[in-house]
């Protein structure tokens, strides 16, 4: 079963809804030293000169007289055996717009792509006017070497030296450049001279119309495109185009020595450079023309050599200034934040199962203000491209930039299979109907189960690419509740029969999240960062760790509320006594206030910016900032933690923590009931508090807790999570950040909570200052001698 | 700090360090406080926080950081009643309380019109010149022409040859400082008689765009004539003309700062050695840009090249002049044809010519021979491929046809103004007897036209990043640079940039040797 193709799909489409505009006759001559190729004598078919019969020159017989073109030939996706077949293009006729392409059909001749100004519209007409043999000639006609007249093409003898050869001012033939390959795949070229506009695009401008991408040296504030924001868009459409390169630097001939890159995996042990190479002369007799990162039509890579920034690009030195940077390159393409924005409109829906008066199907677009079919001069928005994850040559899965283009067909018979548009038609025309009524008609015409097919396929972003200040560099574009990653995305408007498209089998990505009709029954694919096995600081929240959190702290207020409350009215009904207490002590050490403070303020800081990177859209403080004081802060916390280890097990000081077994239940049961009752009351602390013996059962097993349990927990996850790119290993073991984060985060909340217990009870001293003031300045007042007890 | 030991806390508290707790502020002595103990605690936090938050950052650019703070201006309206009669009023009146001004100005190439000595190739000693004796192709040269050509002159009465330059008392403070906008100079530099000098004495400050523009806008004899990046779109310049004076709205004295009213900063046509230059890298860091191919730009390529992409933004600034179709009764038009000076190029929006330039200049002095067969080049820029110090800068080319004795073979000096003059009675003939008067130079009574070439380096009109050049604007087979002409063997792009190793040993790089006969770097 072949299953609908959407590029063939656009080409016709696009071919029948916008208009074509005259082509530019400008192209692109490269340098003189470039140009290395000999005059040469064009040939028909049988060897003659055609300046002698008159006849369509033949690519085959003419190259072939140098080149190796049934190499060429066998080793191309852009021209079948022949290079000349006669057939035209399928998709340009077949009114089944999934017939996929037969690749021997594709007419492809040398000029096409190796003079300067090829003329494609002569030769696309030749095509469709069934002029097979004579369509390399039409290639020709901007050349001056030939020109139309009437049935046929005339070859100008004043074109052609006494040797007969063409003479090489006018044919010039050359390499590719940009402009050769912006003929067939989509706005691109290094001409600084006429704006860019949409104007130029065109049945064949596949990565424009599917993908919004313009591949042009011009500054996009100085194209012709009716932007949105133009002015402030002081950059080129792709900084590769601005800084000269040609599409054929990378996406270069397979075999051509110049890059030639030997794989690690074969690379003798040691060696940096094989500097042997294929001679020249031998790719220039057989170069392949398959290209690096070249794709068939149905996807599929063709290519033995991978292609990717990365082959030519280290992003290690460029990214200094970005936190965690192998975090973010190992979880991001290139492109997510180098191209975050195409400028330009791009096909979004493609409805075969509404078609109109001419058998079209109903496309809906992105980028423009209202419909596009006047593109030219429509204003456009752009596209924000949506988020995908695609496993990469290397294995690693990223999260990258596509275009989603959805199509609905009818499919029926017991293979599904698709309906031909006629077919469609018909059943469309017996007066316009619901889904059910048009189903019910195709059965009608013998059609077994009828039903609609919904199907989503993402092109993958490559081009378009913004150098770093004109890429995503703002924290806040991903790391926000509002994220980049996470942004949804409307498929269509509509869905025939309310049909939920899938993911074509054979999608370069995966999706990162869910497509679903929202509330206004339009079709949206939502990404979720976690589908994607990230998580996204400041941007994801695990519901219940956060939950529970709430929970804690709320309920602390409450408790003391409602404890601080009733202590507050017991205090007002006894009489103010005299201050009696005992003589102050000696209690904290210098040591023991400098951990104690030292880890308080860390702490409250380490909330603080906690909240900020958790939080993000709170705008509490920068975001980059925040993470980088948080891991400091968590670094001093561990230090002062060590310290204190060190200090209290050195000192024996640890043994006022560790709670005695013995009695343990009944000291911790008095003291839980005196701040249950005996508080009120105004009774004395049940234990005493020495220097020796600081803190009360109660405080013991929390303490136990805090610093055994919730402050290593935090220690441990937060240097995990400080570490997510240095030992990723170790991370994902513990199940990643997915897992490590939320558990950061509810260690945080417990302690908030902790924290406000801690300093309510504070305020249980002599007076509600004499603790806090103890800490301080060491010195503590002790409550009066047992049997005073007008202590407050 | 003192420590205690367990013993010593526990039960028997030591007297001297009982502290009575109640209503006292002040801790403990021998332990420390809360002050102490806020500062370890902020040292500890803060401390590292210091450490690895500011460390690593590299140095900033921070032009703003050499930009002087502009002098505080005194108002002048109670200190100068007036009234004035001549300008040379006003100027005793300066003197008055800046006494040593006169004496200042009296040393400036403003007043004199002529530089320090300078060492030129090929001849025997060191020549001063200026714009008192050099010739130009525009209005060719000041001598003879005193009265007229002096309106610009930072003085009052220089009409003759018998100027006195040692008096103060003709210094003219007022085209510089004047704040009124009504002050203007006529013939002689003198005041014109609608002047309000005293207006004009109490509205002095530091000097601004207009007052430097009322010269250096109309050089050549009119807007946007000579300079092509120095019109009067600059005097209330948008972003879009210059990012120095239009973004950020710096005045000319910013950058061309003065040390005793001697002025920072060259004309080449003028000036031909690189002594106090004005230099990008004055406020600018040498490699200023985040783009290392970029910043391998710097040692071969004046920041100029990039950033002034084309100059006459605004005005169309003159690129021919043909003084050979003067004294036609021809319909007349600013810029294109007037009797008086012959016929005329205007270009806006005009693209540089790029050369080799190190900053020195030769010149062409009166009374030197010329080959009438080719353009003679009155100040040609110095520095070519082979030369460390030489970048590629850009120039507005003024090419021009003018007069010279057939004979003896010098571009001559015709006296344009005054009575008797070519601009009175249309005789050259008449006209160059007069001028070979007052400049001294021989005439042997045959005079024909030949073409000149001058040479403006330009330096204003600059543009930021995103109006700056390309790399498509020169390294394509269509740029803007003829690398052979420039002495590459080809784009250094693929090239590769100058080796000046190779240079000194005769070659430029794998490839051609420098010929450096061509000053030619434009297609």
């Amino acid at each position: 079963m072949r299953r609908p193709s959407s590029p063939w799909i656009l080409g016709l489409l696009s071919a029948l809804l916008l208009v074509l505009v005259a082509p530019r006759t400008t192209g692109a001559q490269l340098p003189p030293e470039a140009r290395i190729h000999p005059p040469v004598v064009l040939l028909d078919t049988l060897g003659q000169n055609v300046l002698v019969s008159g006849g369509p020159v033949s690519p085959l017989a003419t190259c072939g007289e140098c080149h190796d073109v049934e190499y060429i030939s066998t080793h191309s996706q852009h021209g079948g055996p022949g290079l000349e077949a006669a057939a035209p293009p399928p998709w340009a006729v077949s009114s089944r717009p999934w017939t996929p392409p037969t690749p021997d059909g594709v007419e492809m001749n040398c000029f096409l792509c190796h003079t300067p100004r090829p003329a494609n519209e002569a030769r696309v007409a030749a095509l469709g006017a069934d002029l097979g043999s004579w369509v390399a000639t039409a290639t020709l006609e901007n050349s001056g070497i030939v020109t139309r007249e009437n049935e046929g093409w005339v070859w100008d003898p004043s074109a052609f030296d006494a040797r007969g050869q063409a003479l090489d001012t006018l044919l010039a033939l050359q390499g590719p450049t940009s402009h050769n390959c912006a003929q067939c795949h989509g706005i691109a070229g290094d001409d600084m001279e006429v704006p860019v506009t949409l104007a130029g695009l065109r049945s064949g401008s596949l990565l424009t119309l599917t993908r919004g991408e313009i591949f042009s040296p011009q500054k996009i504030s100085e194209s012709g495109v009716n932007l949105v924001g133009k002015e402030s868009l002081a950059r080129s459409w792709d900084v590769h185009a601005e800084r000269l390169l040609e599409c054929s630097n990378c996406h270069f001939s397979v075999n051509n020595p110049i890059y030639r890159k030997e794989s690690e995996a074969t690379q003798p042990l040691g060696l940096k450079f094989d500097s042997r190479r294929m001679p020249l002369g031998a790719y220039l007799q057989r170069p392949s023309h398959n290209f690096a990162g070249e794709t068939a039509p149905m996807g599929q890579t063709l290519s033995a050599e991978a292609l990717g920034c990365e082959s030519c690009h280290d992003p290690e030195p460029t990214h200094e200034w970005l936190p965690y940077a192998k975090r973010h390159t190992d979880a991001l393409a290139c492109e997510l934040c180098h191209s975050p924005m195409l400028y330009s409109v791009a096909v979004e829906s493609v409805d075969w199962t509404s078609l109109n008066d001419r058998g079209e199907p109903t496309v809906t677009w992105r980028g423009c203000a209202a419909g596009c079919e006047t593109a030219a001069t429509d204003l456009v928005r752009g596209v924000e491209p949506a988020v995908l994850a695609r496993v990469d040559q290397d294995g690693r899965t990223r999260l990258a930039p596509y275009n989603l283009v959805t199509s609905w067909y009818w499919v029926g018979g017991a293979e599904a299979e698709p309906l031909g548009l006629d077919l469609v038609a018909s059943a469309l025309e017996r007066g316009s109907g619901s889904v059910d009524e048009v189903a019910g008609r195709l059965e009608a015409l013998g059609i077994e189960e009828p039903k609609i097919i919904g199907e989503v396929k993402p092109y993958p972003v490559h081009h378009g690419i913004a150098e770093g200040q004109w890429a995503t560099r703002d924290c806040q574009s991903c790391h926000d509740q509002d994220s980049r990653l996470a942004r949804s995305v409307v498929l269509a408007d509509s869905a025939p029969g309310g049909v939920i498209p899938t993911l074509v089998s054979d999608a370069d990505g995966m999706l990162a999240g869910v497509i679903e009709p929202d509330e206004d029954g339009r079709m949206v694919y939502s990404p979720r960062t976690a589908s994607a096995g990230l998580y996204v600081l400041g941007h994801d929240a695990v519901r219940w760790a956060n939950l529970l959190g709430i929970l804690a702290i709320l309920s602390t207020l409450l408790g003391v509320a409602v404890h601080g409350g009733i202590r507050w009215m017991a205090a007002r009904k006894r009489p103010i006594g005299d201050h009696a207490h005992g003589p102050p002590v000696y209690m904290y050490t210098t040591y023991e206030r400098v951990w104690h403070w030292l880890q308080a303020l860390a702490i409250m800081m380490l909330l603080f910016t906690g909240i900020e990177i958790h939080a993000t859209s709170l705008g509490l403080m920068d975001f980059a900032l925040a993470v980088r004081v948080h891991n400091i802060l968590g670094f001093v916390v561990l230090a002062n933690a060590v310290f204190a280890a060190f200090y209290h097990l050195a000192s024996g000081e640890i043994k006022q923590y560790l709670p005695e077994p013995r009695g343990f239940f009944g000291q911790a049961f008095i003291q839980a009931s005196f701040y249950l009752s005996g508080i009120f009351k105004g009774e004395s602390h049940p234990f005493e508090k020495s220097p020796a013996q600081k803190l009360n059962p109660l405080q013991q097993i929390t303490y136990l807790g805090i610093l055994n349990v919730l402050l290593p927990l935090q220690i441990i996850t937060g240097v995990l999570i400080w570490g997510v790119q240095r030992w990723p290993a170790v991370d994902g073991y513990l199940g990643g950040l997915t897992f490590l984060a939320p558990l950061h985060a509810l260690g945080a909340w417990l302690f908030a909570a902790f924290l406000l217990i801690h300093v309510y009870l504070t305020t249980t001293g002599p007076t509600p200052t004499a603790n806090i003031r103890a800490m301080v300045v060491g010195w503590e007042a002790t409550e009066a001698p047992e049997g005073s007890s007008e202590a407050l | 700090m003192r420590e205690l030991n367990p013993e010593t806390r526990t039960g028997t508290i030591m007297s001297d360090k009982i502290h009575p707790l109640s209503g006292e502020e002040t801790p403990v002595g021998r332990t420390p406080g809360w002050k102490a103990l806020a500062l370890i605690v902020g040292v500890a936090i803060f401390l590292p926080m210091y450490a690895l938050l500011s460390g690593g950052e590299e140095v900033l650019d921070d032009p703003w950081a050499f930009v002087g703070e502009r002098a505080p201006v005194t108002d002048h309206s109670g200190l100068m009643p007036g009234p004035y009669q001549t300008g040379e009023d006003v100027t005793r009146a300066c003197l008055d309380c800046h006494e040593g001004e006169g004496h200042e100005l009296l040393q400036t190439s403003h007043w004199r019109w002529e530089g320090e000595p300078v060492q030129l190739p090929g001849r025997p000693e060191p020549v001063s010149m200026g714009k008192k004796n050099v010739i130009n192709n525009f209005c060719i040269s000041v001598q003879s022409n005193w009265s007229g050509c002096t309106s610009c002159h930072v003085g009052y009465g220089w009409v003759d040859d018998d100027f006195d330059f040692g008096n103060t008392e003709k210094v003219d403070c007022l085209v510089c400082h004047d704040q009124s906008g009504q002050y203007a100079k006529g013939s002689g530099g003198y005041p014109g008689p609608e002047v309000d000098l005293a207006a004009a004495a109490q509205s002095v400050a530091t000097p601004t765009r207009d007052n430097c523009g009322g010269c250096h806008f109309r050089g050549g004899g009119g807007d946007a004539v000579k300079h092509g990046d120095l019109d009067e779109s600059l005097s209330n310049p948008t972003a879009r003309v210059d990012v120095h004076m239009g973004t950020h709205g710096l005045i000319c004295v910013d950058c061309h700062t003065t040390e005793d009213h001697a002025m920072k900063g060259r004309a080449l046509s003028v000036s031909v050695d690189n002594k106090n230059e004005v230099q990008c890298t004055d406020c600018h860091l040498a490699e200023p840009h985040e783009d290392t191919r970029l910043n391998s730009h710097v040692s071969a390529v004046a920041c100029e090249s990039c950033h002034i992409p084309q100059v006459a933004i605004r005005e169309a600034t003159k690129t021919h002049w043909d003084w050979s179709a003067a004294g036609q009764d021809l319909p007349e038009d600013a810029h294109e044809y007037l009797k008086k000076k012959g016929r005329f190029e205007y270009e806006a929006g005009l693209v540089p010519e790029y050369f080799w330039f190190n900053g020195r200049g030769d010149r062409y002095l009166l009374g030197d021979t010329i080959d009438p067969s080719i353009a003679t080049e009155l100040n040609p820029p110095l520095g070519d491929i082979r030369d460390p110090e030489a970048k590629i800068w850009p120039f507005k080319v003024h090419r021009a046809t003018q007069i010279y004795d057939t004979r003896y073979k010098t571009l001559m000096v015709p006296q344009t103004v005054g009575e008797g003059a070519y601009w009175d009675v249309f005789d050259w003939d008449q006209a160059l007897r007069m001028g070979a008067q007052a400049s001294g130079l021989p005439y042997s009574g045959s005079y024909d036209f030949a073409n000149t070439v001058m040479y403006w380096p330009l330096s204003h009109m600059v543009q930021p990043a995103e109006n700056a050049l390309q790399c498509r604007d020169c390294h394509t087979p269509q740029g803007r640079l003829d690398w052979q002409a420039l002495g590459y063997p080809g784009d250094p792009g693929g090239w590769g940039s100058r080796d000046l190793r190779s240079i000194s040993n005769g070659t430029v790089a794998d490839g051609a040797p420098a010929s450096g006969q061509d000053r030619g770097g434009v297609r």
